[in-house]
Order: C-alpha cells, then structure tokens, then sequence
C-alpha cells in the first residue's frame, strides 16, 4: 500500500527530540518512540556526558542528526571545520538521516545562532543548490533541508517560499524535512495560506515532518517549541497526511521541557491522526489521492 | 511574483540584516517588507532581540555563579557588553562565553577582581564536562614498574585535567550558588591557592592543592618525569622524603583518575 519513493528512506514512525532533561528517563523506562532526533552541535564536544548518553541511547534507538550550524544560504565558504566534526559525528552516530535548514546564520564568520530567513531569488537558488550538492558530495549522502519559521520578507524576493524550496530541493537533488508549524507560523506571519504551500511541495522529496508549539504574540507568532501543538497546526498536519501519507515524524520540544510522558502522549496524537487519514483509504505514498 | 524590486546580490541582503541585528543598523529597513499588521522595523526587531536574548541565555547558563553574584540586572548588562564586544564567531553557542573572563578583567569589572576569577573557574568547569575522554591507568599498572624505571616514568594526563589560581573565596561562591544557598561575600585570601579542575567518569570535580603538588603537576603537564619531580620537590620536603612524597601524589592522581599513561623511557 505505501510505496515509497526511490528517494526515501521507509518510515520510521514517530520520535521525540532528545533532549537532556530526558536522558536518564529514556534509558530507564526505553519508550516506546520510533527514533529521536538529535541536535548535532550539541554533540560535537570532545566527550562527558552528552557524548556518552548519546552512545548510550543510540544503541537502543535509531537517531536522525538535525544540524543548526551549517548555513547552507550563507555566503561565506562552507565552514569545513564544522564540516568535518558533522562527518566525523555521523560516522559515530550512523544516523538514519543528517537535516539542517534553509537559511543563514551569519557573514562575515559571525554567527548569529538564528535560522535567517533568505530573499527568494534566483541567485539564491542558485547559490544554495551549489552549496547543498558539495556538502552532499562531501558527506556522501543526500540530506535534508528543513523550511524554517520567519518573521520577515524582503523586497528581493522573486518568488515564494515553497517556489524557492521546490526549486533548491530539484535543482540541489537534496530532500526536505518538512516542518508543519513553521509552515503555519510563516505563513501567517506574511499573510498567506499554509496549505497553498502544502500542495507545491514534492510528495517525493519530503522525508521527515516536524511538529511543534509556537507563540502567538497577537500581530505575528514565533518559533518557540515550548508549549504544546495547537489545533490549527494539527489541522495543517491532517492535511499534510492527506497529500504525503505516512511521513516519519517527530516533536520538537526545547523550552519549558515537559516529563517525558507528557510528549509521548501529545505523539501518540500524531500517531492517531496519521493512522485515521491512512486507514480510510488506499493512500499511496506518492499522494495521488490527496485532497480527497 | 514577478521582478524583484531589490535587486541586490544575496551578501549585501546579508550584511544589512545582519549590521541591523548586531548594531540597529537601519539600512536594513528598505529591504524588507511590511505586512499590514507589522512594519518592517518591528520584522527585524523580533531577530534583534531574539538574537540577544538567546546568547543572554548562553552566558546566565555558563556563569550561574557569576549572575547569582552581581544580581540578574548587572549580569544583563554584564551580557549586553560583552555580546557587543565579542560576537559569537564559533558554529556553537557553547564556546561564546569563552572571552567573558578576560572581558572581566578589564575596564570597569576589573575593580572587581573576583569576577574574573569566578568567571575563570566557571569556564574551566565547562570545560572539564566536555572535554574528551580517555581510558584511564589503573593502580596495578603502577605496581607493576619496576622501583629501577620509577624515576624515568612520565605521565599523560587526562584532557579534562585543569589547573588554576585563585585568591579569591570563588569555590565557595560556586559552590554555595550550586546548592542555591545564598553565595558568600568575596573574600580574598593572604596568598593564591592552587586548584584542580577534572571529570572522573561523568562528575565534575575541583579541589584545592597544596603548592608542591601544584607544581608536580604543573611540571608533570609539561612532560616531567617521575625523577623530574622529586628533584624539584626538594624545594619543599627534606630529601630522604622525597620519593614518598612524589609516589604519594602520583597515587592519589591514579586514583582520582588524573592519569591515562605512563609512559617508560
Ligand atoms: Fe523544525
């Protein structure tokens, strides 16, 4: 029934974000979570603790490693030191996959630690794809470009948001990690309609989803991950089902981080969702029946 | 959406942005949109503080000691001139408190001298939870040298191993900001004492050493000898204690897990 695109890896079910508040509950109890999601700078230390229950926890769990430092639409060169210490963590962790985001996070070698939206332009596809296809070379895999939440546009811009994604992901041949809260969160940040995004986005290039809790600060919302998914974002998410079928997915949790059960809990909404928008029909991966 | 209305090269995009986060640099303004509910100025300031705020919260994480000290007001403002003065120009927030102590040591902060000790203390710590690590040299390895090869034995110590001086009582600040207990007044003692920062296992552990096995282990660093050391020792110890003395520290480093090898000349 699903058949999965050459692209792809098969699903994996649904994770969590390892978080360090959750380490030693997630050794003790082994939750029943697919894979988790691991933020790759936090690891790339020398060792102690976080290299240690990395190794711990790997061996029970498959783990995916989402970056935040690569910059792939600076311009400033790649950073090969980063590079190299992201090859050298993925030959450590194996991974079943390495993400990062589409955007940039600083010239001139400063790093604002920020996922900086870019202008959407020609050259910037250009530019972003060339960057995308030597990291890949470079790692020896395909990986993952995420769409990030924004707060602001610019006048440079020639096309949209999913435009541009489409068009690094083809022109790159690199995948896409799918965040469905930043879909949301972006899109009513700039006055446009999440699930016009939604339906320009390749079914066979998406790999992951992502879900999460933002803040809504009343005349725009920003990425938080630190309170629950709300509604219109789990509706955003039914849809996204309807059009990818099941996608691995996972919640990204970062601030104001609950036990661990209370995450399982808000998953297994996911989990629900997904099986109730698959099950009432022969959905195939590529999407051919979506928006049914 | 058709033709761009600012054509500019992707770099400059970036460099306006960018000078308008770190700087309020409001070129930056005529590039960027406004929707009909917020206006460009406020799109940026939402990264601008956002930017500041997370790296506030980099430095509040790593000195929790220093901010429990001054107060969270003087540590904001602690942090804003430090984020000016130094931007963050590693791939992780981790290593952006790295200049903090020296920044401390400087201009007005150096008026108050204990908080570039507290800061220092604090960063080796940091340093000690993530540095790499290493197998370590079990006592019966050392039983095993023959007495005739002690005094050509050298030792390489693990990468946690951190040495420093401190006159002030920052330890006890530490330490009391730890157990949230509220943190002693600075007190300066009569001469610097030496301390030892390591991890063992996955535990951070800092203790205070007396002057002779300071500078054992100082020398040891630098790729003394066992012989080394007990020529250095007679400094401090009549000579026919001597090679207890040094058989004494080098023991406890074993078992403190200071040492990874021993090497034989
Ligand atoms: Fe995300």
């Amino acid at each position: 029934m699903t058949e999965t695109s050459a692209l792809l890896t098969p699903h994996l079910g649904f994770g969590l974000g390892l978080r360090k508040e959750h380490y030693d509950a997630v050794l003790a109890d082994r939750p029943e979570v697919g894979w988790f999601e691991v933020i790759t700078e936090n690891y790339l230390v020398g060792g102690g603790k976080p290299l240690d229950y990395l190794d711990r926890i790997r061996a029970h769990y498959p783990m995916a490693m989402h970056g935040v430092s690569l910059s792939i639409g600076g311009t400033d060169p790649l950073d090969s030191g980063y590079l190299k210490a992201l090859k050298a963590l993925a030959a450590r962790v194996e991974p079943i996959w390495i993400s990062d985001h589409l955007c940039w996070t600083g010239v001139g070698a400063v790093n604002l630690h920020d996922l900086m939206p870019l202008p959407y332009t020609e050259e910037a596809v250009r530019h972003v794809a060339g960057r995308v296809r030597a990291v890949q070379e470079f790692l020896g895999r395909r990986i993952l470009l995420e769409n990030v939440s924004s707060y602001l546009s610019y006048h440079a811009s020639q096309m949209s948001e999913w435009e541009f994604l489409v068009a690094v992901a083809e022109e790159a041949d690199c995948l896409i990690l799918l965040d469905i809260n930043n879909i949301y969160v972006s899109a009513e940040n700039h006055e446009l309609d999440p699930r016009t995004y939604l339906a320009a986005v390749p079914v066979e290039r998406v790999q992951q989803f992502h879900l999460a809790g933002h803040r809504d600060l009343g005349d725009y919302r920003i990425d938080t991950h630190d309170e629950p998914i709300c509604d219109p974002v789990w509706d955003l998410y039914r849809d996204a089902v309807r059009r990818f079928g099941t996608v691995t997915t996972m919640i990204e949790r970062d601030d104001h981080i609950p036990p661990l059960a209370e995450l399982l809990t808000e998953l297994g909404q996911a989990e629900r969702i997904a099986a109730e928008e698959t099950a009432s029909g022969a959905l195939d991966r590529s999407g051919n029946r979506a928006w049914a | 959406m058709g033709l761009s209305r600012d054509p500019a090269p992707l770099r400059e995009v970036q460099q306006a942005i960018q000078s308008y986060v770190l700087r309020g640099d409001r070129d930056a303004e005529a590039r960027v949109l406004s929707t009909s509910r917020v206006d460009a100025r406020t799109r940026l300031d939402i990264y601008a503080k956002g930017y500041r705020l997370r790296l506030l919260e980099a430095l509040e994480e790593d000195f929790r000691a220093v901010r429990a000290l001054i107060g969270e007001v003087a540590f904001q403002r602690l942090a804003e001139g430090y984020i000016d003065a130094h931007p963050s120009a590693h791939f992780s927030l981790r290593y952006f408190g790295q200049h903090l102590p020296s920044y401390l040591s400087h201009g007005e902060y150096s008026a108050s001298p204990w908080l570039f000790e507290l800061a220092s203390f604090e960063w080796l710590l940091g340093e000690a939870f993530d540095a790499p690590g290493a197998t370590l040299v079990s006592p019966d390895a050392l039983a095993s040298v023959p007495p005739a090869s002690w005094p050509d034995m050298g030792f390489t110590l693990h990468p946690s191993v951190r040495r420093i001086e401190l006159a002030w009582n920052v330890t006890r600040i530490r330490q009391a900001v730890e157990s949230e207990e509220p943190p002693p007044a600075p007190e300066r003692s009569e001469v610097g004492i030496p301390w030892l920062v390591w991890r063992q296992g996955l535990k951070t552990y800092y203790r205070s050493l007396e002057p002779d096995e300071a500078a054992s282990l100082d020398r040891v660093r630098e790729g003394a000898t066992f012989g080394n050391l007990c020529e250095d020792l007679c400094r401090w110890v009549a000579e026919d204690e001597v090679a207890a003395r040094a058989a004494g520290f080098l023991r406890r480093w074993v078992t403190d897990g200071l040492v990874t090898a021993v090497r034989l000349a």
